[in-house]
């Protein structure tokens, strides 16, 4: 069966920048995680497979077609870029009624597909709002709504968890297991090892702009427990979120600031489940949640120097 | 997200994707005041206030000089064919797609089944009914305090005038958002390289000889010079061109207007489509 996704000795420079280096890669159905450091290629990759840029050398195809400039392929791929901006004056709904009615739909099927997709990701109150008065979490559900208008076969997501609250994390991380296990394509990108764990075991690892390793997550974990994840955590209540969360057990340093706490943690998963229980159980105050990606670094290092 | 059931975003059937002039149509719908909003929204509405705001002080000020069809000429001339017109569609010319590319939003249509030309096509278009909403009024506001201000009967005897106004703002918006759209899409310095363009366009007209034509506002005069019926419109700038049998006619203006614009909207479309544009090159 032909891959959903496939790179054949691709190469891209941004001038004297090496963005992509003879990478050779095919993606197939199911949940894929692009996992790299910041810097790493990753979003060069992505850009190639959406057809945003082209490669130097070498062919990227999705769905057995070129993809560059190819509006046949567009139509049965969707994307959520890691792209902050939106036209702010702009209403969610009017977002992915654009996205709709660009991709083909009637302008009244379009304005029905955008309130739908805007119910589903959980928009349905705050649909007719600027996006300039949204929440991070809540613009990465406007944008994933964009994403699904035209039902893609394949679907990119370049880290789509980016500043979103642990409930939102979670509904999305569902939702995007539900994808992969609808038999689609779906390829996430990430530096966060512990976010593309919970979607998936099957990962490409991407560092200075070459595969590394492709595989299994737990043979990446092995690698990782030796170095401890920094996470920082947002919300009104500083003082009390340390105080819960460094009962924790693997917690192994707490540090409150002015608008939220940074903790290191030897077990990610525990502490992220540990968030999760604060959040949904304990009524606790998280409004943002980052992961540094210092531990995933270092396992690269290792990877490239072995 | 409220619920997982797939359904939801399942189709019976994925629909096609528009072809390049349904898709500019559509991104023309979506935007077609894309251009024209916030400060600079407030900013070129007073632009182009400015010369009826102008006669409306004369007015209240008992000055009737400037209530003649003449003196409507002179201030058109002056005021509308070598200022605002270039200026006003310079700025949303250039923003038809700048604003875009410049905060990365581009890439949101970029992402969708389209033609990247229609994109330009569409915003063109956008850009061009953004100019003439600015200038339509403006300049039938003007016709009605100068003219007239002078008396009813002047408002009916010269309602040519009106046409021909309307017309060179109709020839001008064309061509030069054309222009600027282009030099949007090639610089980010669009608006500086615009006002060079503007700038030269008088000295272009006196260049003498058929190279006077490259000239957009002599194409621009000689429209309102035509609908008009003002033959004493020329006497200024065209004179010379008229003695040497170098005056271009009507059709010869709206050809050249149309061709010119269609080559240079062709030519940001092919650009466009080639070009890639990144937020964070090289992450």
């Amino acid at each position: 069966m032909e891959p959903f996704i496939h790179l054949d000795h691709v190469s891209r420079d941004y001038g004297q920048v090496r963005g992509l280096n003879d990478v050779t890669l095919s993606i197939g159905k199911g949940v894929t995680g692009l996992l790299g450091p910041n810097g790493a290629g990753k979003s060069t990759l992505i850009r190639l497979v959406t057809g945003q840029i082209a490669p130097d050398i070498g062919s990227v195809k999705l769905l057995g077609e070129t993809v560059f400039g190819n509006p046949r392929v567009l139509a049965r791929v969707g994307c959520c870029p890691d792209l902050e901006r939106y036209n702010d004056d702009w209403s969610g709904f009017r977002v992915v009624l654009a996205a709709a009615y660009l991709s083909g739909f009637s302008f009244a099927a379009a304005k029905e597909r955008a309130r739908g997709l805007l119910e589903f990701v959980g928009l349905a109150d705050a649909m007719h709002r600027p996006v300039g008065s949204y929440s991070k979490g809540m613009r990465q559900r406007a944008k994933f709504a964009q994403a699904l208008v035209n039902d893609p076969e394949v679907l990119i997501l370049d880290e789509p968890f980016t500043g979103l609250d642990p409930l939102g994390r979670k509904d999305l991380g569902e939702l995007i297991r539900a994808f992969g296990a609808a038999g689609r394509c779906v390829l996430v990108s990430s530096h966060i090892l512990h976010e593309v764990e919970t979607l998936t075991d099957q990962v490409v690892l991407i560092h200075h702009g070459k595969v590394v390793a492709e595989g299994k997550v737990h043979e990446i974990r092995s690698l990782m427990s030796r170095h401890p994840l920094k996470l920082t955590l947002t919300g009104h209540s500083p003082r009390a979120l340390a105080g819960r969360l460094i009962e924790t057990e693997d917690v192994v340093a707490v540090k409150v600031e002015a608008d939220g706490v940074t903790l290191d943690t030897a077990n990610a998963e525990a502490t992220f489940r540990r968030i999760e229980s604060l959040v949904l159980d304990g009524g606790m105050d998280v409004q943002s949640l980052h992961a540094r990606d210092e531990s995933l670094e270092a396992v690269f290092d290792y990877l490239v120097k072995k | 997200m409220a619920q997982r059931d797939l359904s939801v975003v399942a189709l019976a059937k994925r629909p096609k994707p528009p072809g390049l002039i349904d898709a500019a149509y559509r991104v023309a719908r979506l935007s077609p005041f894309h251009v024209l909003r916030g400060r600079r929204l407030v900013v070129l509405s007073f632009v182009v206030a400015i010369p009826p705001a102008i006669i409306l002080i004369l007015m209240l000020l008992g000055q009737r000089d400037g209530l003649s069809a003449t003196a409507f000429k002179e201030v058109f001339d002056s005021l509308y064919v070598n200022a605002i017109f270039p200026l006003v569609s310079l700025f949303l010319g250039a923003a038809a797609l700048g604003d875009d590319v410049d905060d990365g939003t581009v890439l949101y249509v970029r992402l969708r089944p389209i033609p990247r030309s229609s994109m330009v096509i569409g915003r063109y278009v956008a850009a061009v009914i953004s100019c003439l909403a600015l200038f339509l009024p403006s300049v039938s506001a003007l016709y009605a305090l100068q003219i007239g201000g002078a008396g009813s009967e002047h408002f009916i005897r010269y309602h040519s005038l009106w046409l021909g106004g309307i017309c060179a703002a109709v020839a001008s918006t064309v061509i030069f958002t054309a222009v600027f759209q282009l030099l949007g899409v090639l610089s980010r310095r669009a608006v500086l390289f615009g006002i060079i363009v503007i700038a030269i366009q008088p000295l272009l007209v006196r260049l003498g000889g058929g190279l006077s034509w490259i000239s957009a506002q002599l194409h621009v005069v000689n429209v309102l010079s035509e609908f008009s019926a003002l033959s004493e419109w020329h006497a200024s700038k065209l004179d010379a061109l008229d003695e040497a049998g170098l005056l271009p006619t009507l059709g010869d203006s709206l050809w050249g207007i149309g061709i010119a614009s269609f080559v240079l909207v062709a030519a940001a479309c092919l650009i466009f489509s080639k070009r890639e544009y990144t937020e964070k090159q090289g992450e």
